[in-house]
């Protein structure tokens, strides 16, 4: 029995090493222009929302953490169904979108966590970030 | 003659010109030969003799006459075979008749324990069966492993031999071969018919506490039909329940709200055809829903989404219980549904909900059916379209004492001479 989890965990870590490898025949002719070397401090997180000629600018918040209890870190209006936020790594972020129909208020809220992570291509490390959506779209 | 040839000359394997003619069925010569001193006794290597020879290929004139000329008539041959076991074998119901009439012994066994009865209810000679138990022969004087004349004649399904045995009170709860009674002998070879003739004579279902039972066997040869004429000849299973499989399904299960994987396992009752499974369903994408706070005040959160219950489910065969038979199954089943919502740490509707569903199976390869259903989910706490459809593919593995169906040949009695 502990021969066999021992074998287990062996296997993960291999599984998890292989993960962040990536094998190459050859280093010397693979194309390294995509591989960012340097570590990423701060990426981009997307924002879209429903935007129309009626009400072409919608009003935003984005929070550090969940919108109950997160840190208000930006709010205002924005149009073009579309916007990025330049946001520190490894940190969960959520946003609010106010959408007004009358007297009726829908409030869109997702959240998502900007995510930094590497590969390792021959003696390079390559950083990769997740590059998230939060998706204010109304259903 | 006349130029004193010898009589007595043979062959290697010791056959003599008596005998060949015995054999041949040449009465005139046989006469000549043993007017002229042929020795009627002699016997070849394998221990046959002119009227072993003779009744071998039912020559009743050349029988009847070396009798009337000394000949032994119980002579066996190595294998221990008499006169008497070939017409027993090949239906040679005068030359019985003459056996029996100069008084054989009904009872000599050939080297495996067949008397003369064993072997003609082996091969379903009805004649010769009556004329034998007529002239006194014992119904249950039973072969070297305990077969009698009835189990032969059930397991090659000679069920009018096997009906006379028992007016006549064959034992109906011999055992033969590995503990195989009538019951099990008639399941093993499929002969239904005979099942209510032995219920009738109170023919045990189990003999022994180490023989299978004969559900079990049906079972395992998948053979429902049987188990069918089992419960209408009057034979109740003992065991009643039979947990014989455990089931794996992955399915799609998928309706206008969503998108799930569905994952069940559970175990299979062969005997009431029932599955008790638990079953795990998880949204493949998160959905937007929206949820009124209040009056004028909704919020749109993107859920995900799972459902994890226990469910009970009945197949019925559209065409009858076989191995191939297309089911029809209905289920029910006790789900809780807990989701959870981005962005938010409110929590998404969760609660119990009942499932109850119908849909058919089809097989698509050995063990393997191919499954549609529809759901419906009663009392759904989330805001879900309770219908689901669902389409996927149900495995079954057996558990290990039903693995493989039951070795016929470990239970079938075989006569070796015979073929």
């Amino acid at each position: 029995m502990a021969l066999l989890r021992y074998i287990l965990l062996v296997l993960i870590i291999s599984a998890f090493s292989a993960c962040h490898t990536i094998s190459v025949d050859d280093c010397s002719t693979y194309d390294f222009s995509d591989c960012q070397t340097r570590k990423p401090d701060s990426a981009l997180v997307s924002v879209t929302f429903s935007s129309s000629k009626i009400t072409p600018e919608i009003y935003i918040e984005l929070f550090r953490g969940k919108t109950d209890h997160g840190e208000k870190i930006d709010s205002g209006y924005f149009s073009e169904g579309f916007t990025e936020f330049l946001l520190p790594v490894d940190q969960e972020y959520s946003a609010k979108a106010y959408y007004f129909k009358g007297k009726d208020t829908i409030i869109a809220i997702d959240g998502c966590y900007l995510n930094r992570d590497y590969v390792k291509v021959c003696d390079s490390v390559c950083w990769e970030v997740n590059n998230p959506v939060l998706k204010l779209k109304l259903k | 003659m006349l130029h004193k040839a010898n009589i007595e000359a043979e062959t290697e394997k010791g056959v003599t010109a008596l005998l060949y003619a015995s054999q041949r069925g040449f009465t005139d010569i046989v006469k000549i030969l043993i007017f002229n001193g042929a020795d009627v006794h002699h016997a070849a290597k394998d221990g046959t003799t002119p009227l072993l020879a003779a009744a071998m290929f039912n020559h009743l004139d050349i029988v009847t006459y070396l009798y009337e000329k000394g000949a032994k008539p119980e002579a066996a041959n190595q294998w221990g075979i008499t006169a008497l076991h070939y017409a027993a074998a090949y239906g040679y119901d005068s030359l019985a008749a003459f056996l029996l009439r100069i008084g054989f012994n009904t009872e000599l066994k050939d080297n495996e324990g067949n008397t003369a009865l064993m072997i003609a209810s082996y091969t379903g000679n009805d004649s010769i069966v009556v004329r034998l138990l007529s002239a006194g022969a014992m119904p249950d004087n039973p072969d070297t492993l305990g077969f009698t004349a009835l189990l032969s004649a059930i397991q090659n399904k000679y069920n009018s031999v096997a009906s006379f045995l028992l007016e006549k009170n064959a034992n109906v709860n011999a055992v033969g071969k590995n503990g195989a009674n009538s019951v099990l002998l008639a399941v093993l070879n499929n002969n239904v018919e005979i099942l209510p003739i032995l219920h009738h004579h109170q023919a045990g279902l189990i003999p022994a506490e180490q023989s299978e039972n004969p559900y079990l066997t049906a079972l395992r040869q998948g053979n429902y039909q049987m188990i069918k004429a089992l419960n209408k000849a009057g034979y109740r299973n003992p065991d009643n329940w039979m947990f014989t499989d455990y089931i794996f399904s992955m399915s799609l299960i998928f309706n206008q709200d969503h998108l799930m994987l569905g994952l069940h396992g559970g175990i299979k009752e062969a005997f009431h055809h029932l599955e008790v499974y638990a079953g795990f369903e998880q949204r493949l994408f998160r959905q937007r829903i929206i949820m009124e706070e209040s009056p004028g005040l909704s919020y749109q959160y993107w859920e995900s989404r799972s459902f994890a219950g226990l469910g009970l489910l009945k197949d019925i065969a559209l065409n009858g219980w076989h191995e191939q038979a297309t089911l029809v199954s209905i289920r029910s089943g006790l789900y809780y549904t807990f989701g959870n919502l981005r962005g938010t740490y409110k929590k998404a509707k969760d609660g119990f909900t009942l499932q109850a569903g119908a849909g058919f199976r089809l097989p698509v390869a050995a063990s393997t059916t191919f499954d549609c259903f529809a759901d419906y989910f009663f009392f759904c706490p989330a805001d879900l379209f309770p219908l689901h459809f669902t389409f996927g593919f149900t495995s079954f593995y057996p558990l290990k004492k039903f693995k493989g169906k039951a070795d016929i040949e470990n239970y079938n009695k075989t006569i070796r001479w015979l073929y």
